[in-house]
């Protein structure tokens, strides 16, 4: 019955109700929307990289270290020679290497040299291999795999060529045709980093810092166990395009059978095919950071502290995990930023509602005397302007989830063109439940000033009105 | 409560009172005079009761303090054998809806409710089960002589003349002990206002009836009839 008059009580006073659930379903929406979007931030964040255990790259800061090698932000700022980690590929806790080479671009697009490995070993989101849409990984040092979104934006397709510039300038003015990649697979979308990379052979990349600009040399070394040194040192600084091919065949002869299985990776499907195959072992004299998986993560922290305390050379090795902790730590905040101006402005309609509220005060003496009359307690007044109150916001609330559930399926594609934000599932989250649920208390509590008004209306409320 | 049961009058036993008043004083505010002083007043069940009196003299105080609405800062107001001021705050609503009928001057009902609920609402903080209740309402319009198409329309689209006799309908609906009635028909014109009269007087056979009104002509509707300025020691100072 208190409903009943209180739904009543509402739609007789449509025009203004209408204004205030306007303004809620805004406020709430936002609310939603900022928290929704906040979830599915942090959930891409940490979706970015797993089942990597420990990145290992030059000392600089964690978070650059995992700002550059899995997010591919920022420059690299030194690159870890590599005879300071050929180590770790022996390691009896290390079951993969895969070395990273930044610093190019591509239209804009980060480049990456690494192996075939990183295809293999490199996950994301709940241990989630890469794969391939359509073509596969390197066959050749001039083949080049690119990420979805790279593939989408410039209308790449297998087979097709392309040339990398060196530095990151979204247009360099250093083309290197005469080194062009030929696009052998394209990755399928995850919505992480890992889409807007094109990436190349560590050795197409040593071709691209080669030839003109003389800043980087490259010195091509077989990635072998320290001891097998000897065998590879073959051609070194001039490498050129020219050169290629032979050093293709010198590895092919290569035994394999003692080398790391990091080089398994790169011939498994080509040894058979050693004819057509040019992929080369080659390794650059520095890379950018190495990826490692463990045998057993339990092994991760010691490890860490083994590299970091690496007698050789400075080092620093970080756990994925505890850095992308600390990462969010600080994107959280913009994000804590934002939920707090929603959470201002949901306050400001709650204001409205109460205002609302408070201004039919008056013209309900009469009502609140007939109710009174008719032996309803001044609770049940309270009540029933908390219930008015409550309506109005949980039909907001209804509204507001149904059109951020629009305007997100409206809008996912968009969201992931422009901002890699995969906008998956509904929004029924729990997440979704906590703003309901603090909305309606939030609610609640702000409705205590119009009810105790109207308290005290009834309680000084003659029968007849006065 | 210091103030003894006795009274000078014969107190009547409880079943045949509807209500009565001991030594019942009221003030509005603690500095203010008393507005309502009245040693002992008491209705018996059944009986019609036309208190008439000046404006101002007190005659909505005295309903309020009938009803409980408003407490007496010193006195017994017994209703039905019930000491209000011997019951919760809570209680005394109760009582209120399950025992008293009210119908005022004007705007006795809830606009934006539909006849039918604003009837409904009146059962509800009784507790009468609203089972029966639809046909309780029927059987009370057909009484008053109002249409059965009303139930449907909201209160605000009757005329206040349609108003005044839903007004009665749902102080009947729960088949109170008293009925309590404050100026109803200074809002009718006069044929509005006879048939007001014969209709209540009719359907509240069955309650205890207090009927205030400045309007003395009224009296002749009512077995009883009495002045506040003759109940009310305050009154008579005013
Ligand atoms: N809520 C109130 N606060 C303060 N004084 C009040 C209040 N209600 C009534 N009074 C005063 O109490 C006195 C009696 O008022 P009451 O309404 O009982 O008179 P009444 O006989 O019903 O008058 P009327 O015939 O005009 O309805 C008046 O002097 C009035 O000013
Ligand atoms: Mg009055």
């Amino acid at each position: 019955m208190i409903t009943q008059i209180a739904i009543a009580s509402l739609r007789h006073r449509l025009g203004s109700v209408l204004l205030t659930l306007f303004t809620i379903v805004i406020s709430v929406s936002l609310l939603l929307s900022v928290e929704y979007v906040r979830g599915q931030v942090r959930d891409s964040f940490t979706r970015t990289v797993s089942g990597v255990d420990i990145i290992v790259g030059a000392p600089t800061g964690q978070l650059n270290l995992l700002l550059y090698s899995v997010f591919r932000l920022g420059n690299p700022t030194n690159g870890v020679n590599w005879n300071d980690v050929a180590w770790l590929q022996t390691h009896p806790q290390v079951d993969w290497l895969v070395p990273l080479s930044l610093g190019d671009a591509h239209k804009g697009f980060r480049v990456v040299g690494t192996t075939n490995g990183y295809f293999e070993h490199f996950k994301y989101g709940d241990k989630q291999p890469l794969s391939f849409a359509s073509g596969g990984h390197f066959v050749a040092d001039t083949s080049a795999v690119i990420g979805a979104e790279v593939a989408t934006e410039l209308g790449y397709a297998v087979s097709d060529e392309i040339v990398v510039s060196h530095g990151l300038g979204d247009i360099s003015f250093q083309h290197h045709d005469a080194h062009p990649f030929t696009i052998t697979g394209i990755l399928a979308p995850t919505g992480t980093p890992a889409d807007k990379a094109v990436y190349v052979t560590l050795h197409g990349i040593e071709s691209v810092h080669a030839s003109p600009s003389p800043g980087r040399t490259l010195r091509r070394t077989a990635i072998t166990k320290p001891g097998n040194d000897d065998s590879t040192q073959a051609s070194q600084d001039d490498a050129h395009d020219t050169h290629r091919h032979e050093d293709d065949e010198q590895h092919h002869d290569h035994d394999d059978s003692h080398e790391h299985e990091l080089h398994e990776e790169s011939h498994t499907e080509h040894d058979n095919d050693s004819a057509t195959s040019t992929l080369s072992e080659a390794q650059p004299e520095s890379v950018s950071a190495l990826l490692l998986g463990l045998k057993s993560r339990v092994a991760a922290l010691q490890l860490q502290h083994q590299i970091n305390n690496y007698d050789g050379a400075a080092l620093l090795a970080i756990l994925p995990g505890v850095a992308l902790k600390e990462l969010w730590g600080l994107m959280g905040n913009v994000e804590k930023l934002l939920l707090g101006i929603s959470v201002l402005i949901l306050l400001s309609s709650l204001i409205g509602l109460i205002t609302l509220l408070l201004a039919t005060m008056r013209e309900r003496r009469q009502e609140i005397a007939v109710l009174r009359a008719i032996g309803a307690g001044p609770a049940t007044i309270l009540w029933l302007v908390q219930a008015e109150a409550l309506l109005i916001s949980a039909v907001g609330c209804v509204f507001s989830i149904a059109l951020v559930s629009a305007g997100l399926s409206l809008f996912s594609e968009w969201l992931n063109a422009s901002y890699g934000l995969i906008v998956t599932g509904s929004l029924f989250t729990q997440a979704t439940g906590i703003v309901i649920v603090c909305v309606m208390a939030a609610t609640w509590l702000c409705s205590f000033i119009p009810a105790i008004a109207a308290y005290r209306t009834a309680l000084h409320t003659g029968l007849s009105g006065r | 409560m210091t103030l003894s049961q006795e009274t000078s009058q014969a107190p009547a036993s409880s079943d045949s009172t509807a209500v009565a008043l001991d030594k019942v004083n009221f003030s509005y505010g603690r500095n203010s005079a008393p507005v309502i002083d009245i040693p002992h007043w008491h209705v018996n069940a059944k009986e019609h009761v036309f208190v008439s009196g000046a404006s101002g003299s007190g005659k909505s105080t005295l309903l309020n303090l009938i009803t409980g609405t408003l407490i007496p800062q010193q006195g017994t107001v017994t209703l039905c054998g019930k000491p209000f001021s011997e019951v919760s705050a809570r209680k005394r609503d109760k009582l209120r809806a399950t025992h008293i009928g009210v119908v005022f001057q004007q705007f006795n009902l809830i606009s934006y409710l539909t006849v039918s609920q604003n009837i409904a609402a009146a059962a509800y903080f009784a507790d009468n089960p609203s089972n029966d209740i639809d046909a309780r309402i029927r059987q009370l319009l057909a009484a008053l002589k109002l249409p059965e198409s009303i139930l449907r329309a909201k209160a605000s689209e009757l005329s206040v003349g349609q108003q005044q006799r839903v007004a009665i309908a749902r102080a009947l609906v729960n088949e109170p002990e008293l009925l309590v009635v404050d100026e109803p028909t200074s809002a009718l014109d006069a044929s509005a206002r006879d048939i007001f009269m014969s209709l209540l007087r009719e359907n509240a056979r069955d309650s205890a009836l207090i009927f205030v009104s400045h309007d003395a002509a009224l009296a002749s509707h009512f077995d009883k009839h009495t002045d506040i300025a003759s109940l009310n020691q305050a009154g008579a100072t005013v």
